[in-house]
């Protein structure tokens, strides 16, 4: 990743592209389906990867890989990792079918979802992957629907291995792509990536904000191995301390998109994710589907 | 006034230009104006990028639909736009027209060159946005004062017309801190006075280049590949507002800010510490933020 | 070499396997599924060998079939309908990225009502795609055009992928015989190499589909793909002249042309109505009309030189269009009239509309609409109108 790209200040997505190509290395070729990631690698003739990076249709990117891949195998080439690189929406909402597709295909290639909760490209739209309760300019008084949960539909197909992450956490973030590199099958790699303009908050609290929504326990760091789910340590610290739990208002606070949410709804919310804590506290290290 | 009168603005993404040239175009309409146009210059906006907004005013009711090449009034919401190029500023502009810039600094106004029987008008934006905390996602809204600038300047629409406009836009209390803005920088808009060899015959109106190493088609390749390169939209340093300074006596090396810099801006030197690229360096303030040793601080950028 | 006979499906599945395509990528449609079926039938029992991708939907076939061409090579895909339709964002981001992907369609007709019948409608509006579009007439001609199409979209100078058109049921699903030539002559036809205009390599990465301002070079890239149509009619011609000094046939170059030299009418086409068509032509030859049959292989490029060249010399020609674009008409009478609008000395054009939706175009009918042009010209009348081909 190379500096003087087109990325917004604070842009927590190129945060996490960074590490991830300091996992996998140059052998990498990327699909980037519609997202800001169409337009953060620069203007034609330059661009701001120094792997190969094929654009793509939004609801294409998880299919082109699948193309890639298997013309790959095809010459007998098998050093190459084939990486998507997708926002949330490209992920929860348009590409949901084709990546779908290849994970019942167990495609060999590793999926990264940026999860900036919303359609950040276009200016904020709510997506599949807005959490209830956030303003968007879809839903100005707040989405009333929760989050689309991808990567618990995606450990649902059985793939080898899924992982959520944060662009906050680059070593969580880096162990986890290092691990993926060398599996085979399909991989899904969900990270969140806290959006400076969209989530409306200054740009310096780029990484805070991603800390405080895993301290705070509204987003999880895990992985699902063959099946087998396990916290990651960030989130299990909080489950094992939990006086080092934040409350969830302060997330909520430190972000403009949640100004309409009530005092009473971040009750409910806490609770909720109370209730979450609670049930993930049993699954670790358990089977996650029977 | 006889014909269309032409405005260009010249921003970056998150000052509110597009926002500003669609209230001129309101302040136009109720100024009595039939024809009014807003010309919001959708590229590859980005928070500290630069871009351009168009409005054209008139009389009568406007048929051009292309973009301004030739304005009557050129506003600078961002100096540092000259700076880097002047000419991409005055291209265009008719002797006789008005250059509304945004400035608390004197030396840019040294360097300038305009066309010959132009007027320059500046007013202090930054100061009066920080005065008033006119901030959105920590970005100061530079083009509202501009709007008074404006005003003052071209004697085109009034304080009156401005106010309707931004009323009519925004929330109450939102409102009357832009029209306290406006209002400050109309009053606080002075003409200024410039050496005779600053004026310069008028630049001729053109397209904007962007690609000079491409100059006909037979040099394209069948597909349009990009390759890698730093700065693949330009000096993104020039986005900064306020600029991060290590302090390599309170530096642990520690390289937090390596680790947390979205941009790639930071590298390591030959003694471990990090370094700053501050051609590419978006002034983010993430590292400043992340800094356990609170070895970094954020200077306010002289541009 | 040997002579099969074969469904127009499994001619078209016969030439992708001898053409060595080495990455395939499907989604079922009716009346397409016989090609992928037998295709993956040839995969497993080791005739052919490429990676098969049986992908969900028909837009991730084009996007499957996308990034293996960006790999640099050989794939192919069929469809039709709907999922030609479905698919069509691909079909774009295809050509624009100059990949010479080859795709079957089988024409049908698109819904609703469902109808899974016989009708050019869906390739045809996918004209303004990039893609270069040939129709065949039959089986044979089916094989071979897709060989051809290798060889006309891998040329450095084309470098756009190529639909080759077979219409559903009355070729996919009938039988004929197919000549199957040599396979070391099909690969000395079409030896593989690698385009490099684009090509995924870790070695020397680059990005493709960086955005573009307006004032940068969109326009241009739009402009390139143009004359590599340009290109491509050259490369057709050159291409059928090859193919039959290597296998003996040919089947027409941009468009065949049937006893045209001295006709009076002449009954333009595309697909199996052309086919057709020569045999109306022999019928009222033997009647002593001076008649003739002109089929269009290549919808795009848009072969307009030789369509003029041919018009100059007769008085009438009459279009049969098996599609159909409500509030205009066929496509290509109006693609033909445009092409004359302007020459001197052109003769009339008739538009008829006939065939959707399958409705069986029989030979009487193709005779009765050349019988009709020369009433039309004894009136020294203007055509009236679209002629709706047996319209109840």
């Amino acid at each position: 990743m190379l500096p003087g790209n087109s990325a917004c200040q604070g842009c927590g997505s190129t945060l996490a592209l960074r590490w991830v190509l300091k996992a996998l290395g140059k052998k990498t070729v990327i699909v980037n389906p519609a997202s800001c990631g169409c337009v953060y690698v620069g203007l034609y003739p330059r661009t701001a990867v120094s792997v190969p990076y094929i654009q793509m249709a939004f609801a294409a990117g998880p299919a082109a890989a699948s193309g890639m891949v298997g013309g790959l195998e095809a010459q007998g080439k098998k050093d190459v990792t084939v990486i998507c690189w997708a926002g949330d929406g490209g992920t929860a909402d348009i590409g949901v079918s084709s990546l779908s597709g290849s994970a019942e295909r167990n495609t060999n290639y590793i999926y990264f979802c940026y999860d900036n909760e919303a359609y950040m490209n276009t200016g904020t739209q709510r997506s599949g992957s807005t959490p209830a309760g956030a303003w968007t300019t879809t839903t100005p008084l707040g989405k009333k629907e929760s989050k689309k949960d991808m990567a618990l539909i995606m450990a649902a197909h059985r793939v080898p291995y899924v992982a959520t992450s944060c662009s906050s956490y680059p070593a969580d973030l880096y162990g986890k792509t290092k691990k993926a590199k060398l599996i085979q099958g399909m991989r899904y790699i969900h990270i969140l990536t806290p959006c400076p303009p969209g989530w409306r908050f200054d740009t310096g609290l780029a990484v805070k904000i991603g800390r405080l929504a895993v301290q705070s326990g509204m987003w999880l760091l895990y992985e699902v191995e063959n099946g087998v789910f396990r916290l990651s340590p960030p989130s299990r610290k909080i489950l094992e301390n939990p006086e080092k739990r934040v409350p969830v208002k302060e997330y909520i606070r430190a972000q403009g998109r949640f100004r309409g949410m009530s005092e009473n709804e971040i009750t409910l919310l806490q609770e909720m994710i109370d209730s979450k804590l609670e049930k993930v506290a049993e699954l670790d290290g358990k089977p996650l589907f029977f | 006034m006889s014909g269309i009168f032409e405005v260009r603005w010249h921003g970056r993404g998150g000052q509110g230009v597009v926002t500003a040239s669609r209230i001129l175009a309101v302040a136009a309409f109720n100024e009595g104006f039939v024809g009014v146009q807003s010309i919001p210059w959708i590229g590859a906006e980005r928070r500290g990028a630069q871009i351009e907004a168009y409005n054209r005013i008139s009389r009568t009711p406007i048929l051009l639909h292309s973009q301004v090449y030739a304005p009557d009034a050129v506003i600078v919401v961002d100096p540092s736009i000259i700076s880097e190029d002047n000419n991409a500023v005055v291209r265009g502009l008719k002797s006789g027209g008005f250059l509304v810039i945004n400035t608390a600094r004197s030396n840019i106004i040294s360097s300038l060159r305009v066309p010959e029987g132009c007027s320059v008008y500046l007013v202090d934006a930054t100061s009066i946005c920080l005065e008033l905390d006119l901030q959105v996602a920590g970005l100061e809204v530079l083009a509202m004062p501009m709007l008074g600038a404006f005003a003052k300047a071209t004697s085109l629409v009034s304080l009156k017309s401005l106010e309707e406009s931004i009323t009519s836009s925004f929330e109450a209390e939102l409102a009357k801190k832009n029209v306290d803005a406006v209002v400050k920088a109309y009053e606080s808009t002075r003409k200024a006075h410039l050496m005779p060899e600053q004026y310069v015959p008028p630049v001729p109106p053109s397209k904007p280049i962007r690609i000079p190493e491409i100059h006909h088609w037979t040099d394209l390749p069948p597909v349009p590949v990009s390759t890698p390169s730093k700065g693949s939209i330009g000096n993104t340093g020039d986005w900064r507002t306020r600029k991060p300074v290590i302090d390599k006596e309170k530096c642990n090396k520690c390289l937090f800010c390596w680790m947390y810099c979205p941009e790639a801006t930071i590298n390591i030197d030959d003694s471990g510490f990090p370094q700053i690229d501050y051609n590419y360096c978006k002034g983010c303030e993430v590292c400043f933020n992340e800094c356990p040793r609170k070895a970094i601080s954020m200077v306010v950028e002289e541009k | 070499m040997e002579t099969l006979i074969l469904t127009g499906n499994h001619a078209v599945a016969y030439a992708v396997k001898m053409a060595r395509a080495r990455f395939i990528s499907c989604y079922p449609i009716t009346p397409q599924t016989g090609i992928v079926e037998k295709l993956s039938e040839f995969i497993l029992n080791g005739e052919l060998e490429a990676v098969f991708v049986p992908v969900e939907s028909e837009h991730s076939a084009m996007a499957a079939c996308i990034g293996a061409s960006l790999t640099g090579v050989r794939t192919f895909t069929a469809t039709c309908s709907h999922g030609l339709a479905y698919m069509h964002e691909m079909v774009h981001w295809a050509s624009a990225t100059r990949l010479p992907i080859v795709m079957a369609v089988v024409n049908r007709t698109i819904g609703p009502p469902w109808n899974i019948w016989a009708e050019h409608g869906d390739s045809v509006s996918q004209r303004d795609t990039g893609w270069i579009q040939l129709y065949t007439s039959n089986h044979q001609e089916a094989f071979d055009t897709v060989i051809q199409a290798y060889k006309i979209a891998e040329d450095p100078n084309v470098l756009l992928p190529v639909m080759v058109c077979l219409e559903g049921f009355v070729i996919s699903h009938t039988a004929q015989p197919v000549i199957l030539p040599n396979q070391e002559d099909v690969d000395s036809f079409i030896p593989h190499e690698p385009w490099r205009h684009i090509i995924v390599d870790v070695d020397n990465p680059i990005t493709h589909g960086n955005l573009q301002m307006p004032e940068d070079w969109f326009y241009e890239f739009r402009f390139l793909m143009h004359r590599a149509m340009d290109a491509a009619k050259e490369k057709i011609v050159r291409c059928s002249i090859e193919f039959e000094k290597i296998f003996g046939r040919n089947h027409g170059h941009l468009v065949e042309e049937y006893k045209c030299d001295d006709a009076d009418v002449i009954l333009l086409s595309m697909g199996s109505l052309a086919d057709q068509a020569k045999v109306a032509v022999d019928v009222l030859r033997e009647e002593g009309y001076k008649v003739g049959a002109l089929k269009l292989r290549a919808f795009r490029p848009f072969p307009e030189e030789e369509l003029r060249r041919v018009a100059k010399r007769t008085k009438c020609i009459v279009v049969v269009d098996r599609n159909l674009s409500p509030g205009k008409g066929g496509a290509l009478a109006s693609e033909l009239k445009a092409t004359l609008y302007g020459f001197k000395g052109m003769p009339i054009v008739i538009e008829c509309v006939a065939g959707l939706g399958g409705r069986d175009v029989t030979l009487e009918e193709e005779i009765g609409l050349l019988k009709q042009a020369f009433r039309v010209m004894e009136e020294d009348g203007e055509p009236s109108g679209i002629i709706w081909l047996g319209l109840k």
